[in-house]
């Protein structure tokens, strides 16, 4: 596939550290990328707590990947029971705090929804078409289908006689109730395990058929961790684990804040959860929120289904 | 070989980027919305006030305050720069809708994690204000909306560290930074600056590299090793002149008209900072007038030509007869001069500019017998990205020459240390922010380049035959903006056609 020309990998960035340049100019002086005077509590309250008052680092999960897996067809079933959900990392004050949190049953698909399931949808006409260049069609259909938008995703969730999973739903499953990060627990998955960008390189050349690793979550799910997006049904709100029910969360529904420093408001954006293939293991872990608008689609993010019990 | 006469320069043409200003600025307070100075404003050095009114938008969480002045009121004296700048894409920094898209995707496969590192640039003053990194036009404020605006580059006083990735520090002292030194203003004092009249300064924010790991602009640093530096010609002296891509004499003027009466007779420098990127809005630079819209960036085009004029050239063209098969195969050659002593052509965020050759063959009754370099029917050249050319409708432009850079992919096989295992399965990632090396195809400046291939036809033609090369250029290609949804702005996308040259045989 490549022409000639001049290979030029160049590396500087990676040596140059994980945040914006350090800024060192004197008092009076100011940096457009330091923000670092802290993320402020609310909308417009500047004088609010430190990151530490509500992200506590001293995490009460052991991190364990605990849980029971029972699935059968495809479908794995998760018991009743608290979870411990959230990370206690005030560098990403999104995950804060950590909080224990009780769900009622459920079940969830263990694997990503599918080409050759999507197709079988829109056959029905029970879903409406992915831009033709993301299907991958055959031989690819247990390829994740992607470029699905979010109310395309609940159309193909009600089909299939479920809905998308909470925010809470899908982290139970993918972190088991002690707070996995990974779904083998908190080392990071090798290659072999999981579809990711592990530092600069890639694991694989782009997404790889669903239920191609062994690894799987506690609660017996597969590709948790990397490979594509999933939609959650929450709304995003970067400060929403801070005031959150305890039992059965369903995320915000006014006063969404885009990030802990940022915007509040109208809620605009979904939970995005697992990372995806050209992700960093950071965004693999169970614990990462990401988020889009209902309307977004892109090549790396799909779905997966939940259904009461 | 017919070979095209045309003067040899040697301008310093920075292909993909705008470049920061030398102009003196007029200081006083300005609540972001107000777009009018108050009457009597008499703001002294050093008071540089507070913004409190956060113009469009919500604001959240975000710190309002601001020590910087609206560009509104750089415009009380400094009408003539303003008038450049706001049809710059400076001004357009924090505008764009691809930028906007470019930074959700980068924000959400990072979750959040790349933060400000896209805005630290396209909206320093948003970013200094606390603006989230996610956020869009729609909701930025009017300071913001500024993108790269008058006071900021006139603070700048120095980078920290490296030189890129807006490591630009500024001081609010109640000076303006340029290139003179003045205390004759009412309202700041002018001082001269080093820094705001070099090339590290544009390199502040024309080299971009680090998230996550690999030099996704480089302009600044192809410039370090140019002619153009070792001359000492400045990224300024070519964008910032009187005719884009050529350093010369400026002409001499007032830098302030205040109260009527202009002070200083000064050298003049373009504001517009001319490059080759354009507005795809309807209502920039003027928000509430399209048609005057319309004509700004029509003269901003004329611009853009002059500028990628002398940018690159098509400097031979020749077509012959195939050896062995003379009636059914032709041998075409092609010489590729790069104009551009400064930086590689195109230079600029990878994966974004398509500089390519349209080459078409003629019969002796005019008929199309060979073509590359032309367009799929959703506008994209039939490359790897083309929709047609994957659903099998066209075939593969193999012979497209194109010196659009390419992000690659390399799965985890791929040698950190830079080296490239040729036999890895690779693939191409639209998306810089994917990419894990990048293959140029850029012209090195002044480059000299020579293309030569053989073209076997489906069938015999009759001679004389007539190629014609035309050397063209966009910005984004369509296959990128369909990917970052914003399939709209297709249509917005302008082609220029920067050379042409034509060549026979019988």
């Amino acid at each position: 596939m490549r022409g000639p020309g001049t290979l030029l990998g160049t590396l500087l960035g990676t040596l140059l550290g994980g945040t914006l340049l350090a800024c060192t100019s004197p008092a009076d002086t100011h940096h457009p990328g330091d923000t670092s005077s802290g993320p402020t509590d609310t909308a417009g309250d500047t004088s609010a707590p430190v990151v530490a008052d509500w992200c506590d680092p001293q995490g009460q999960a052991t991190g364990l990947p605990v849980g029971t897996v029972d699935c059968t067809d495809g479908v794995c079933e998760v018991p009743a029971g608290s979870f411990w959900m959230g990370y206690p990392d005030p560098q990403r004050p999104a995950e804060c705090p950590e909080h224990q949190v009780s769900l009622s049953a459920y079940a969830i698909d263990q694997d990503e929804v599918t080409v050759g399931s999507w197709l079988s949808c829109a056959a029905e006409g029970a879903c409406t078409a992915v831009p033709e260049h993301c299907l991958d069609l055959a031989p690819a259909l247990a390829l994740p289908v992607r470029c699905v938008d979010w109310d395309q995703a609940q159309a193909f969730c009600a089909w299939r006689g479920g809905r998308l999973p909470t925010e809470a739903e899908w982290e139970k499953a993918a972190r088991g109730d002690q707070g996995a990060l990974y779904p083998a627990g908190p080392t990071v998955p090798l290659c072999a395990d999981a579809n990711y960008r592990a530092s600069v390189s890639y694991c694989s050349d782009g997404v790889v058929a669903v239920g191609s690793y062994k690894l799987r979550s506690a609660y017996g799910l597969l590709d948790t961790a990397g490979n594509v997006w999933e939609w959650t049904s929450d709304w995003f709100s970067a400060t929403w684990y801070r005031d959150a029910p305890d039992t059965d969360p369903t995320g915000p529904t006014q006063d969404c804040v885009d990030t802990v420093s940022g915007f509040g408001g109208t809620c605009r954006q979904h939970t995005l959860r697992g990372g995806a293939y050209n992700t960093t293991s950071d965004n693999i872990r169970g614990s990462s929120r990401s988020f889009a608008e209902p309307q977004v689609y892109d090549v790396n993010i799909g779905l997966r289904c939940a259904y009461d019990r | 070989m017919a070979h095209r006469s045309q003067a040899l320069m040697l301008p310093l043409t920075l292909l993909g980027i705008g470049l920061l200003g030398c102009g003196m600025l007029g200081c006083g307070t300005l609540a972001p919305n107000d777009t009018q100075p108050a009457a009597g404003d008499t703001a002294t050095p050093g008071d540089t006030g507070t913004q409190t009114d956060t113009g469009a938008g919500s604001t959240g969480g975000m710190d309002t305050a601001s020590p910087y002045t609206s560009a509104e009121m750089c415009a009380t004296c400094h009408q003539r720069q303003y008038d450049e700048w706001r049809q710059s894409m400076h001004h357009y920094a924090s505008r764009s809708p691809v930028f906007d898209a470019f930074a959700a995707k980068a924000y959400r496969d990072s979750s959040g994690e790349i933060g400000t590192f896209c805005t630290g640039c396209h909206t320093q003053l948003g970013t200094e204000m606390g603006e989230p990194g996610s956020t869009t036009a729609a909701t930025r404020n009017a300071l913001s909306l500024e993108g790269v605006t008058c006071d900021f580059c006139h603070s700048a006083v120095g980078h920290s560290g490296v030189v890129g990735n807006t490591a630009i520090v500024t001081a609010h002292d109640g000076n303006k930074y340029g290139p003179y030194d003045s205390d004759a203003a009412a309202f700041h004092t002018s001082r001269k600056s080093d820094f705001v009249t070099s090339a590290d300064f544009c390199g502040s924010c024309h080299d971009v590299f680090k998230f996550p790991g690999i030099q996704i602009e480089q302009a600044y640093s192809e410039y370090l090793t140019s002619p153009a530096a070792a001359e000492g010609i400045r990224c300024q002296d070519c964008h910032m002149g009187v005719t884009p891509g050529v350093p010369g004499p400026r002409p001499t003027g007032p830098s302030a008209v205040v109260d009527g009466k202009p002070y200083g007779d000064r050298e003049q420098v373009n504001h517009r900072f001319i490059g080759p990127d354009y507005s795809m809005l309807d209502n920039f630079p003027y928000e509430d007038d399209v048609e005057a819209s319309a004509a700004a960036q029509e003269e901003y085009a004329q611009q853009q030509q002059t500028l990628l004029d002398n940018a690159i050239r098509i400097r031979s063209i020749d077509i012959l007869r195939g050896m062995e098969q003379p009636d059914q195969s032709l041998h075409l050659d092609v010489e590729l001069e790069s104009l551009t002593s400064g930086h590689n052509v195109p230079t600029g965020f990878t994966s974004e500019r398509q500089l390519w050759l349209h080459v078409t063959v003629r019969d002796s009754i005019g008929n199309v017998i060979y073509e590359s370099g032309d367009l799929d029917s959703y506008g994209d050249l039939r490359d790897i990205h083309s929709w047609d050319v994957d659903a099998g409708l066209v075939p593969l432009d193999k012979d497209l020459i194109n010196l659009q850079s390419k992000n690659w992919v390399a799965p985890r096989d791929y040698d950190s240390v830079g080296a490239i295992d040729e036999t890895l399965p690779l693939s191409e990632t639209i998306f810089p922010f994917d990419g894990n090396f990048i293959e140029r195809y850029a012209l090195e400046p002044l480059e000299i380049r020579p293309y030569s291939w053989d073209v076997a036809l489906d069938q015999p033609f009759t001679g004389p035959l007539q190629v014609t090369a035309e050397l063209r250029y966009r910005n984004l290609p369509p296959y990128l903006l369909r990917a970052l949804q914003a399939d709209e702005l297709v249509e917005r996308l302008r082609t220029f056609t920067i050379d042409t040259a034509t060549a026979g045989v019988l």
